[in-house]
């Protein structure tokens, strides 16, 4: 996998409308080789059709992408894993000649993709699987034969969509370990989740979308140093409720035994600290943690100001 | 190729499907039930001779009957003129029917034939003979015209039809012959243009519900996953359709004349090429319309009803079997088979049952071919957006404005 660091895609102002619905509406970002790039949003945000339209499957109304500094091509499909969302296999046909079909549709020779689907079937434990219908396959199984045959032709950019949507928690490791993998050995991989927790702990760069828009966009570790607030979490029993009236605190997302605080831009959490300890007599308190805010709240925020900013204009 | 990977994977996953192998065994049966079935059992039972009983009417009169009908299948008996035993014998069935001769014959506009079970067509047309022939003689001998001169009067030529081909060959063939023999290839292609359209319209909402589709396309293009998916279907069509008629001529040809058996429709290899030929042009016709419906559609159940004004066009051929074989070069006959979705059927109906001119042929086949090409780029289009929107139902309106869409 190329290790150098220009950029792999670039999208450059980017506009794809169905209908009335502004699915992509001017987003331009690029990946650069060797990182981990995750675009992030809600349900609907734009995600897929950006990947889309990234993978040569449907082409934008406006707007440029370029891959490896060259326009997109047909052929470029050939160099890029795809695992959309949607992702399934056909049932009645053997699990070897599933890989081997996909893979010679990437381009590798027959002898070539026999050879490789046995190597990646040995590695995630399916060997004794190949001459099996890929309907007897457990979900769990079949989930593991999807990604090989995304990374079957060893591409030079993997693209996975909401990989960890629907995965139970081993298959999740299992495929972050791999993705870790990849970005260890210098791998470029460029993935959408909904999952804001997943993407902070894989990402190096991100792109945050909503309706169609980019939010934000940059180095996960700046956009959390530029954009959050110190937030404190408290896990307690008895009431939070002086806490509200706090010049302290800007916010409070309260659950019945859990709380994350969030202090005002100059606000010292040592302070914070102290007015809990003062009202000890209502309150018991087991965690006292001091955050740096989480994606999710980043987001949140984001949208809201955006929404504020258009309210007033 | 990447094209020719999915023509091989489709017909793959075809051939190796066990409901495609069993029919395709089967199928000869299929068309031999439907095509000599018919032929063979009119042949081995001869029709049941009939025993009409006459009662009233006078002695010569009934002489005269008796003797018509000798060797025509029904036996005539004479039984008193009272209705109370006629009917009794009736309903014990010691007579299929009788008739009671009123007393002024000659004068009689009707008579009447009383059966317990509903009169058959053939019968009747006999018996109305036989009387008919009786009372004629009759009146001929009352005008005094010589006994031994009224056979020959009476003789009259029997009407025998003749096909004159386009080679300038006559050759008989009754209109029931021709009829069959459009019937039973209608149902030929009818049958398999809606079994094969719709297998490439479920193989195409497969990918949709088994979600295949995007892994693909990140492979191939729209256009050639869709035309990879309807080639694949056709090569496994046409092996199977090619198989059928192969076994179902060779079995005819064999074993016909083992069992004694003569076929009525005539298997000329003319027929047989226009069979194939309108059989491939309303494949790849309704194939690329299938293909578009399934991507339209959301599962099979929703193809269904998507698909439903489609089989109207296919049925509407087989409905409209008498108007058309009875009147090949009429209007009706005309503009059916020209118009594209009914075309490929009722073309070959007016080819097998008349001898429509060559330009209308070729007309016909131009009609198809231009109609395919355009249905092909509209159903790409369809494919390309609907192929992509998994899990909902789409209205007409939305799917025409996929069209729209880059």
């Amino acid at each position: 996998m190329n290790q150098s660091k220009k950029p792999v895609i670039e999208v450059n102002d980017v506009y794809k409308y169905f209908g009335s619905v502004k699915a992509v509406d001017g987003v331009s970002f690029s990946v650069d080789a060797g990182e981990i790039f995750g675009i992030i949003g809600p349900n609907g945000a734009g995600k897929t059709t950006l990947l889309r339209m990234i993978m040569n499957i449907i082409g934008p109304d406006k707007g440029r992408i370029l891959f490896n500094g060259g326009r997109l091509e047909e052929r470029d499909k050939e160099k890029i894993g795809y695992l959309p969302e949607e992702r399934g296999l056909y049932k009645k046909v053997k699990v070897l000649d599933m890989l081997v079909y996909l893979a010679e549709l990437k381009g590798l020779e027959r002898q070539v993709a026999r050879k490789a689907a046995h190597l990646w079937l040995k590695r995630f434990g399916l060997q004794g699987w190949a001459l099996r219908k890929v309907e007897t396959l457990s979900k769990g199984m079949a989930q593991k034969v999807q990604f090989i045959a995304s990374v079957i032709h060893n591409p030079l950019l993997l693209i996975l969509d909401e990989p960890f949507a629907g995965l139970d928690p081993v298959s999740t490791d299992v495929l972050r370990d791999y993705i870790q993998e990849i970005r260890n050995s210098g791998g470029t991989v460029l993935f959408s989740t909904h999952n804001m927790e997943q993407a902070e702990k894989i990402c190096s760069r991100i792109l945050m979308v909503n309706n169609g828009r980019e939010v934000l966009k940059g180095r996960l570790d700046e956009i959390k140093e530029r954009f959050g607030r110190k937030t404190v979490t408290l896990e307690f029993e008895g009431s939070l409720e002086f806490l509200k009236k706090s010049e302290l605190v800007a916010g409070i997302s309260m659950y019945p035994r859990y709380a994350e605080v969030e202090l005002t831009e100059d606000a010292d959490p040592d302070l914070l600290f102290k007015l809990i300890a003062t009202n000890a007599d209502s309150l018991s308190v087991k965690r006292y943690e001091l955050m740096t805010p989480s994606l999710h709240k980043i987001f949140v925020d984001q949208v809201a100001l955006k929404k504020e900013r258009e309210g007033r204009q | 190729m990447k094209l020719w990977k999915v023509i091989k994977m489709e017909f793959k996953m075809i051939a190796a499907n066990r409901a495609f192998i069993i029919l395709t065994i089967i199928g000869p049966f299929l068309i031999l039930a439907v095509t000599v079935l018919p032929s063979y059992l009119a042949m081995k039972s001869s029709p049941e001779e009939k025993t009409v009983a006459i009662a009233g009417g006078d002695r010569e009169l009934v002489t005269l009957i008796k003797e018509s009908a000798l060797h025509s299948g029904i036996e005539i008996v004479e039984l008193p003129d009272n209705p109370e035993i006629l009917k009794s014998r009736l309903l014990n069935e010691e007579i299929d029917g009788y008739v009671i001769l009123p007393g002024e014959i000659k004068s009689a506009t009707t008579v009447n034939y009383v059966t317990s079970t509903g009169a058959d067509w053939a019968t009747i047309e006999k018996l109305q003979g036989i009387i008919g022939s009786a009372v004629t003689m009759l009146k001929l001998r009352e005008a005094g015209v010589p006994t031994d001169r009224v056979g020959e009067i009476m003789t009259r030529p029997r009407l025998v039809p003749k096909k004159l081909s386009k080679s300038g060959e006559e050759r008989s063939e009754d209109y029931l012959t021709g009829f069959f023999t459009v019937l039973a290839f209608t149902v030929l292609l009818y049958m398999t243009i809606l079994l094969y359209g719709q297998s490439i319209g479920r193989s195409v909402v497969m990918e949709k519900t088994q979600k295949t589709v995007e892994i693909l396309l990140s492979s191939v293009r729209t256009d050639e996953l869709l035309f990879g998916k309807i080639l694949g279907s056709a090569f496994a069509s046409i092996l199977q359709y090619v198989f059928w008629i192969g076994v179902t001529v060779f079995s005819i040809k064999v074993f016909g004349p083992m069992l004694g058996l003569t076929l009525n429709i005539p298997l000329e290899s003319r027929l047989l090429g226009y069979l194939v030929l309108y059989f491939l042009l309303a494949f790849f016709l309704y194939s690329s319309i299938y293909a578009a419906l399934g991507a339209a559609s959301s599962d099979e159940q929703n193809l269904g009803q998507l698909s439903w004004p489609l089989i109207i066009f296919l049925v509407l051929p087989m409905v409209s079997i008498s108007v058309i074989t009875s009147n090949p070069d009429g209007n009706f006959s005309v503009f059916l088979s020209l118009f594209p979705l009914t075309s490929p059927i009722v073309m070959f109906q007016r080819i097998a049952i008349g001898n429509p001119p060559v330009s209308s042929v070729l007309l016909s086949i131009g009609i198809i071919l231009v109609t395919t090409a355009f249905t092909v780029v509209l159903s790409a289009r369809i494919f390309k957006v609907g192929i992509l929107l998994t899990g909902k139902r789409h209205t007409i309106r939305e799917i025409l404005r996929w069209l729209h869409y880059r």
